[in-house]
């Protein structure tokens, strides 16, 4: 599972733009990813330079 | 079926919102559509100069009674915000030599000599759309638009939410990572120059010397950047690489803790980190029409064609759009005076040179020593300009005239610059590719 380090994300939107299935949108400014289209194709987490997606284990 | 909007924009840029103040002002029954709510907070790296008194796009701007006047073209943009006057275009050698076009004292020697103003790119874009919306734009902000359709009378274009937005036309003013560009196929003859990752962070109560000045530091495993903010007394320090495995941040760690620089920034505070941008850059498109849908700006670009480049195109598509309307041809040709402007002003004199680029990184041929050393044989000030293929030039004319001297003195020198040179297109691509993440389809 994908998750977005509130913290680090400076709202950029570059992951937002490179996610594959648009499983990433702005909401009220903040960058959200939806957990239900999520592919864990991983790319956002390469493109963000501040690392802010990352994986974490299933709850 | 009658469709919603004469014209629907996606993207509240200084190409879109731009685009939206002339549909305003026309007439158009319009929207715009922005996915950020506080659409005056810019979250992306951007120098945030425009090109003043000199030629740019075809175009000249100039700054007076509180407004951006573009002459040529006939129009204004009302701006009442803070501003700099950024003179200089600085390439820093790693022992702090510095190849220079413009420095201050040159531009202190004539108040009138103004090439760049800084602004509050934020407060220049929601001014646009107020006015816009105070015309009769609807905005719609809070609203990511992913997916876009032709139908047989209009163009669909879809938000996170499942709303739709139909109009006669749509312009594209979604950035350089354009989704609606992916959606309706313009990439597909595209080819994939790369993944730039930018990072920077600001800082306040720096001691930078000659400050008004944009200086990029050569001679790092990335490149390293310094530039003033609009707000005096605040910098920041950017580094960006075509390298996605590449860690920023600890370049900027090592960049910092490296003279001069550890001293400029020895009693500096950090106030934020801004801007991040992640682009993925695609050589420049020829046409930008399909399907009565119109790239404007960066959507239609590569990486960047700058707050100019975008706010001209924007004024240009709306215009073009307006006529298409009045005439009823809702096709390529009514819009033609749009697809004119960009090839005279984008493609034809920068876009197939863009598109066409090979060479090595900088990085891989010449050590920091080397790069000391061409810095001393051009140490005289090169004209200012702010214009950013006029600065490529320049430097491409200041080096081209001591070749024979590195020739002569540092044959070395001289085998690693050709070895850059002649890296062919396709290795130069493929090793763009491996290190980045295409996005074409």
């Amino acid at each position: 599972m994908v998750e977005i380090d509130k913290e680090k994300c400076s709202g950029c939107c570059g992951c937002v733009d490179h996610c594959p299935v648009a499983a990433i949108n702005v909401i009220n400014d903040e960058v959200i990813i939806d957990k239900e289209l999520c592919m864990e194709c991983l790319i956002c987490t390469l493109v963000c330079p501040l690392k802010a997606p990352h994986e974490v284990a299933e709850a | 079926m009658k469709n919603a909007y004469d014209v629907v924009i996606v993207g509240a840029g200084p190409g879109g919102a731009m685009a939206a103040k002339v549909a305003g002002e026309n007439g158009l029954k319009a929207c715009l559509i922005e996915r950020k709510t506080e659409i005056s907070k810019i979250r992306r790296i951007c120098t945030m100069i425009i090109n003043i008194n000199e030629e740019n796009f075809g175009e000249y701007i100039t700054y007076r009674n509180k407004r951006f006047i573009f002459p040529h073209n006939g129009f204004t943009i009302n701006y009442d915000g803070p501003m700099r006057n950024i003179y200089g275009f600085h390439i820093v050698t790693p022992d702090g030599t510095r190849f220079r076009l413009g420095d201050v004292p040159e531009r202190d020697k004539d108040k009138a000599k103004v090439v760049g103003l800084m602004i509050d790119k934020g407060r220049l874009v929601q001014t646009m759309v107020d006015e816009a919306v105070a015309n009769g734009v609807e905005l719609f902000p809070n609203t990511n638009i992913n997916n876009a359709r032709k139908e047989a009378d209009c163009v669909v274009v879809t938000d996170n939410r499942g709303n739709e937005y139909r109009g006669t036309f749509v312009i594209a003013a979604d950035g350089v990572n354009s989704r609606i560009a992916r959606k309706l196929g313009f990439n597909k003859e595209r080819i994939f120059l790369g993944t730039y990752k930018d990072y920077c962070r600001i800082y306040e109560g720096a001691n930078v010397p000659e400050e008004d000045a944009l200086m990029f530091c050569m001679g790092w495993d990335c490149s390293i950047s310094l530039a003033p903010e609009v707000v005096p007394g605040h910098f920041h320090v950017a580094a960006a690489s075509y390298n996605v495995y590449q860690d920023l941040d600890a370049e900027i760690d090592g960049f910092m803790a490296s003279e001069p620089y550890a001293s400029w920034f020895k009693n500096a505070k950090e106030i934020g980190h801004r801007a991040s941008c992640v682009s993925n850059i695609a050589s420049p498109i020829q046409v930008p029409f399909k399907d009565n849908v119109l790239l404007v700006g960066d959507a239609g670009w590569m990486q960047e064609t700058s707050i100019t480049g975008a706010i001209l195109p924007g004024w240009s598509a709306a215009n073009a759009i307006t006529e298409a309307l009045i005439r009823g041809m809702i096709n390529q040709e009514g819009v033609a005076n749009y697809l004119t402007w960009w090839d005279k002003y984008l493609y034809q004199p920068h876009g197939k040179r863009l598109a066409s680029s090979g060479g090595g990184e900088i990085k891989d041929f010449l050590s920091q020593d080397d790069i000391n050393y061409l810095a001393t044989l051009v140490p005289e000030t090169q004209p200012g300009t702010m214009n950013f293929f006029l600065i490529m030039k320049t430097i491409g004319r200041a080096f081209a005239a001591v070749l024979p001297q590195i020739s002569d003195e540092r044959p070395d020198i001289m085998q690693r610059l050709m070895a850059l040179r002649s890296v062919p297109k396709s290795v130069a691509l493929a090793a763009r590719c491996n290190q980045g993440c295409a996005i074409m389809s």
